[in-house]
């Protein structure tokens, strides 16, 4: 018998009892819907996952020069870094492939006194880091009140709006604050002081007394709080931020690094760690779903009994004209295999369209709740559709074996004589 | 006269019942020549199915041997045994034994589905094969559908669909009543004929056995005695 007489012959039969391989299938169907169901949401959480921490900042590493952080304030012992980040280790990082930004930092120390004198007023201000950070930890980027966000090379300065409303600007004169010189001025403990004249490029949403200078401002700064004139060669920037295309490039980057004997620190645990709870929860379903395997295949099994009980006289008429028993198996087992395809086909249908459906109601919920996680979360891999296919017909396939090994073993004369 | 083509020595087969064992088959040598019609007849029990099924591969004997065309039936291993029922024997029963849910050219075709016969090929010669017992107008119909006589003739057309050499018939008229056997049994015969075929047919009607070119009688399992009609001879 050639396999595509198996084939047919076996399709046929399933035909013939349709409710009943309907029926059969029925379990495959609820277990495949199951898995399906299962494994898109681990699948759609992971990416989901992957996506927020890319948006927290897991595609971006701190880079810190090696040798710890500076000994004391005193500028005589500040330049025990071993491996400090010169703005030549800025450029090279730059032309890293898969690196989208690489923004230094110069920080200012914390006994720094700020005081920003403008439009009759004297305020304690805050010097804010850079646009590294910004946007991490679920914030969408800010925006701008007037002016921009994006600093330009030096002499310039942001404003938050918590600074622009103490000096007694009402919200309508903001975009007239654009361009204005104000003063910025650094306190020692010791009462010296040096005033920075900045241009107000730009007013940040944030209610703080935050200001923000650009780096090179900044090195300005640090030259006069250390009396030093070349801070920056001496001892570097104080940090980095990359930021890579992707999470995995991230990884990659920081690995190299660390490699180059910078100290480097990145989210990369937190992530490691998310995976191994969405990866725990996903088996503990599989095992729940394993108990659906279980009656699945005894459905197909029970089935098959049925058939192979009602068509013994076949049996022994296909025998006596020549059929071998891997022929019977064989036609008994395909039976039992497209029981299963039939359940995996039509489950992993289903569990799509209820994947399209969950994930409208999600999205809908997602709007309701104004939380800014968009996407998907039932996600059919093409892997797991075939996957779960060829698994469906493995269960028809072991459901069928004994049955079918039941139905080769009969006696011809004895399944003739069965009425 | 060449080798005959069925040879049996010492053929016997128990059954076990229980405890007890029971000779359904002691000690029967036989031999039939190419292209003879032979009879078995006997009461119940006395052993005609068992011989047929012995000689048809679909059972093995407990002890002596059995030899069809060359190949010994007790030695043979079961490829052999399935190979041999495929290409070399023909199976009519007296309850037609068809498929149920097949119709009447798919039936006839089912052995050439098993020898693996092309598709287009196949289905030419079983409805060849259903022209030639008169069926040429109910090829697409189920064997529910079909009269006993009709269904005997499907029987008769799938048993000569792989060209045996031998056709084993088991009561094929029993089924049937006096007119429709008789038609049926001319059928066969003019088949036989026709083809060459050796055939041996298990059957309780003397008018039938009468037919044949030898009866067999068989009592007990043990063949009784062997009657020659020469009736061929007789008829020509």
């Amino acid at each position: 018998m050639t396999v595509h007489d198996q084939v047919r012959t076996a399709l046929s039969n399933v035909g013939r009892r349709k409710l009943r391989s309907a029926l059969a299938s029925l379990g495959v169907l609820v277990d495949t819907l199951t898995i399906v169901t299962i494994v898109s949401l681990a699948t759609g959480v992971r990416q989901q996952i992957n996506d927020q921490f890319a948006s927290i900042g897991l595609d971006r590493i701190t880079v810190n020069p090696a040798g710890g952080r500076r000994g004391g304030f005193n500028v005589y012992d500040g330049f025990s870094h071993k491996k400090p980040i010169t703005a030549q280790d800025i450029s090279r990082w730059k032309a890293l492939s898969g690196v989208t930004k690489v923004i230094p930092e110069i920080n200012l120390p914390g006994s720094v006194g700020l005081e920003l004198r403008w439009n009759g007023t004297n305020q304690t201000v805050r010097m804010s880091g850079g646009d590294g950070m910004r946007g991490m930890f679920f914030q969408e980027a800010p925006k701008p009140l007037a002016g921009s966000l994006e600093l330009s090379e030096s002499g310039g300065i942001i404003l938050s709006r918590g600074i622009v409303q103490a000096a007694g600007i009402p919200t309508n004169d903001y975009a007239r604050v654009i361009g204005q010189t104000v003063e910025t001025i650094l306190k020692t403990s010791r009462g010296e002081t040096q005033s920075f004249s900045l241009r107000v490029e730009g007013i940040s949403p944030e209610r703080s007394s935050d200001i923000q200078v650009s780096v090179t401002d900044r090195i300005a700064m640090k030259n006069w709080w250390f009396n030093s004139t070349n801070i920056l060669e001496r001892e570097g920037y104080d940090s980095a931020v990359i930021r890579a295309a992707d999470v995995s490039r991230a990884n990659e980057l920081s690995t190299q690094l660390r490699h180059d004997g910078f100290q480097v620190q990145s989210l990369e645990m937190i992530m490691a760690v998310a995976d191994r709870i969405v990866t725990a929860i996903t088996l503990m379903f599989m095992l729940v779903s394993s108990i659906a395997l279980l009656v699945a295949t005894i459905g197909i099994a029970n089935t098959m009994v049925m058939a192979i009980y009602e068509r013994t006289r076949e049996i022994g008429i296909l025998k006596a004209m020549g059929a071998s028993s891997r022929e019977i198996r064989q036609m008994f087992m395909l039976e039992a295999g497209f029981i299963g395809l039939i359940g995996g086909v039509l489950g992993l249908l289903l569990g799509w369209l209820l994947g399209l459906g969950l994930n409208q109601v999600i999205q809908i919920y997602l709007r309701y709740r104004e939380l800014p996680v968009h996407g998907r979360f039932f996600l059919i891999t093409p892997t797991l559709a075939l996957g779960v296919i060829l698994f469906a017909i493995l269960i028809g396939l072991v459901a069928g074996l004994l049955p079918a090994q039941r139905a080769a073993k009969l006696d011809p004369l004895e399944a003739l004589r069965h009425e | 006269m060449a080798d005959p083509l069925i040879h049996s020595r010492g053929l016997t087969r128990h059954y076990h019942v229980g405890k007890s064992t029971v000779a359904a088959l002691s000690n029967v040598d036989l031999t039939i020549p190419h292209g003879e019609f032979t009879a078995l007849v006997g009461p119940s029990g006395s052993g005609k199915s068992t011989l047929l099924n012995l000689i048809g591969g679909l059972d093995r004997p407990s002890a002596g041997e059995v030899h069809v065309d060359g190949l010994s039936l007790s030695a043979a291993a079961e490829p052999q045994l399935v190979r041999y029922r495929r290409e070399r024997v023909g199976f009519i029963f007296q309850s037609f034994n068809l498929l149920p849910t097949f119709s009447a050219v798919e039936n006839v075709e089912s052995p050439l589905v098993l020898a693996e016969v092309p598709r287009r090929e196949r289905r030419q010669r079983a409805e060849e094969l259903l022209a030639s017992v008169g069926l040429a107008q109910r090829t697409s119909h189920r064997p529910n559908e079909l009269s006993g006589g009709e269904k005997q003739r499907v029987a008769i057309a799938r048993a000569l669909a792989n060209r045996p050499l031998l056709l084993l018939a088991d009561e094929p008229t029993g089924n049937l009543d006096t007119r429709t056997g008789a038609a049926v049994l001319d059928l066969l015969c003019n088949l036989l004929k026709a083809n060459g075929l050796t055939m041996i047919m298990v059957t309780h009607d003397p008018e039938v056995a009468a037919r044949a070119d030898r009866i067999i009688h068989l009592r007990d399992g043990c063949i009784q005695h062997i009657e020659t009609t020469r009736k061929t001879e007789a008829a020509t």
